[in-house]
């Protein structure tokens, strides 16, 4: 009976002590260190709050990487990473955290995730990370936040998706590469 | 014993061929990591286009522009990379500070920033060095035609 105890304990220690999931905190300086994490860390490493250094692709570890800049063709990808599309309800079960994803068809895609403050955070691609839009607002909903750029705009909103975050920063737990 | 010399050294030519094998490539990946990489940061989600810079004509060209630059006095060291979704300047990796040019530097709007510490910051007159680069991107074809054609739209880096 102790075995199995022991073994028990040491699980849920391994759980508590990875983080995960937990809703991040706004913690932009983090991904703003240059020249290691900033310029190798995209918008799906942050709004899944996982540090690789591989400018993670949707579907990239699963082997099914997204084959057109589509909302479809994006959000397939992310699942088979194990994101999971949101309830209707946007309400994500297990502590996950929040997710939501943008693109300009047939040019690119963006991510944005929820932080503790129930405020919105982004890092476009090698940028810094920034809980700003384009006209230097605050972002408290991802669909009607200012997402045009120079030569870019993400007008078409894809979803919002659930992802086993971490309230340590670069610790997410989803399995992306 | 004989037999076994015997074999050793019939299989001795096919031992030194994998090392020579072994040794060419890593060279070549060597030598590829030390080449002029130029990234033209555009994208948020997908891989930023990037190319090669080899034709030492072009970097003659690019030194001589660099050699005319004025250094900025800025107390601000913050990147001068914008964050914004879009396009925020190019990025250039010189590992080993090929025709005297810098080893990293980031290229925006004007200015050049030399990634050493402390920064260093340069005045890039009439964005010369940022349309060099840029064209030279459209001309290795690194750039998506739809993506030319929304720059041109903004009549920003055509010569």
């Amino acid at each position: 009976m102790r075995l199995p105890c022991l073994v028990l304990l040491g699980s849920v220690g391994l759980l508590i002590g990875s983080g995960c999931c937990k809703t991040p905190n706004y913690s932009p300086e983090y991904w703003n260190e240059e020249p290691a994490v900033q310029s190798n860390n995209n918008c799906y490493n942050y709004g899944n709050n996982k540090r690789t250094d591989t400018y993670a692709q949707p579907g990239r570890r699963s082997g099914a990487e997204y084959g057109a800049l589509t909302c479809i063709s994006v959000r397939t990808a992310a699942v088979a990473d194990g994101i999971e599309v949101a309830p209707s309800s946007n309400y994500c079960p297990h502590d996950k955290d929040l997710l939501a994803l943008v693109v300009d068809e047939d040019f690119d895609y963006h991510w944005y995730r929820r932080d503790t403050n129930g405020m919105w955070s982004h890092k476009p691609g090698r940028g810094m990370a920034t809980n700003l839009d384009e006209v230097g607002a605050t972002i408290s909903n991802p669909e009607t936040a200012e997402r045009c750029g120079d030569y870019l705009c993400y007008s078409h909103f894809c979803g919002y998706f659930c992802s086993c975050s971490s309230d340590k920063e670069g610790r997410g737990c989803e399995k992306i590469q | 014993m004989k037999r076994y010399n015997n074999l050793l050294a019939e299989k001795a030519w096919l031992i030194l061929l994998v090392i020579f094998f072994l040794l060419t490539a890593s060279a070549l990946i060597v030598s590829a990591n030390n080449n002029i990489k130029v990234t033209i940061l555009l994208f948020s989600g997908r891989p930023d286009p990037t190319f090669t810079l080899c034709d030492e004509a072009f970097l003659v060209k690019m030194k001589e522009q660099f050699d005319k630059m004025v250094t900025l006095q800025r107390e601000d060291e913050s990147s001068i990379i914008p964050t914004k979704l879009g396009y925020k300047g190019i990025m250039v990796s010189n590992p080993l500070s090929r025709q005297g040019l810098p080893k990293r530097m980031n290229i925006y709007n004007g200015l050049i920033e030399l990634n050493r510490k402390p920064k260093v910051f340069l005045k890039d007159a009439d964005n010369k060095i940022e349309r060099l680069l840029m064209q030279e991107a459209i001309n290795k074809e690194v750039l998506d035609p739809k993506i030319i054609e929304r720059m041109n739209a903004k009549q920003k880096f055509r010569e």
